[in-house]
């Protein structure tokens, strides 16, 4: 099994994770179907760079190391 | 048996029923806290490791940290779920506050998506955003009340 990529999704148990190993198609387009069944649900995406400033993340990139999906935000 | 004597098992049986459902209804409350101080630590441990060196610093000493957005602008990010975030002017000087965030997550994993959201999103943010007087003491002695407690 070679290295994994994953997603964590904030959710009310703090968060969850999805993970894939890159070199199985498989695994990857189960994590890309999940992925973008929650963009479609208003999730936003988004990826830390070296500074750990967050950077949008247009579309699955399953290269990505680790990605952030935060649930649609409301005004309060 | 006597009536008196059926009474008292009836009684007897009574107190072992709400002796019982105090248990269920301790056990149920302790089940409900310890999840939902096991979310929050869960997602504090996921907001301090997304922080950079500087905000991680901030955060372990105020509870709160600074988020510089694409257009240059500083806002601070406070331990709270609610009008939590200062905008800043170029003297630190508090502007007015902002309020938005997901629902339904624990309050750590508010400020890592206000944090997101402001350094990569910060014009969709600042739409959805609703703004609040700079100074709102009440709520804010509230907010205090509740990160200590769900600390």
């Amino acid at each position: 099994m070679g290295a994994m990529n994953e997603f964590k999704v904030l959710d009310p148990e703090g968060h969850s994770s999805t993970t894939w190993d890159p070199a199985d198609a498989e695994e990857v387009e189960r994590a890309r179907r999940d992925y973008e069944a929650l963009v479609r649900r208003g999730y936003r995406a988004f990826r830390l760079d070296q500074q750990a400033e967050g950077r949008t993340q247009e579309r699955f990139d399953p290269e990505e190391k680790q990605t952030l999906l935060v649930p649609p935000i409301h005004g309060g | 048996m006597g009536g008196e004597g059926l009474a008292a098992r009836l009684r007897g049986w009574l107190a072992g029923v709400a002796r019982l459902s105090a248990q269920v209804a301790e056990h149920r409350a302790r089940t409900r806290f310890s999840a939902q101080h096991h979310a929050a630590e869960r997602a504090r441990r996921l907001l301090v490791a997304c922080l950079s060196t500087s905000q991680r610093s901030e955060f372990e000493r105020t509870l709160g940290f600074r988020v510089r957005g694409a257009s240059g602008r500083l806002y601070r990010i406070g331990y709270s779920a609610t009008a939590n975030i200062e905008v800043l002017d170029e003297t630190g000087e508090v502007q007015h506050r902002l309020c938005a965030g997901p629902d339904r997550v624990p309050t750590a994993a508010v400020l890592l998506a206000q944090k997101l959201m402001l350094e990569a999103r910060e014009a969709e943010f600042l739409r959805i955003a609703v703004r609040h007087p700079a100074v709102i003491a009440p709520f804010a002695a509230r907010s205090l009340q509740h990160a200590l407690h769900e600390s």
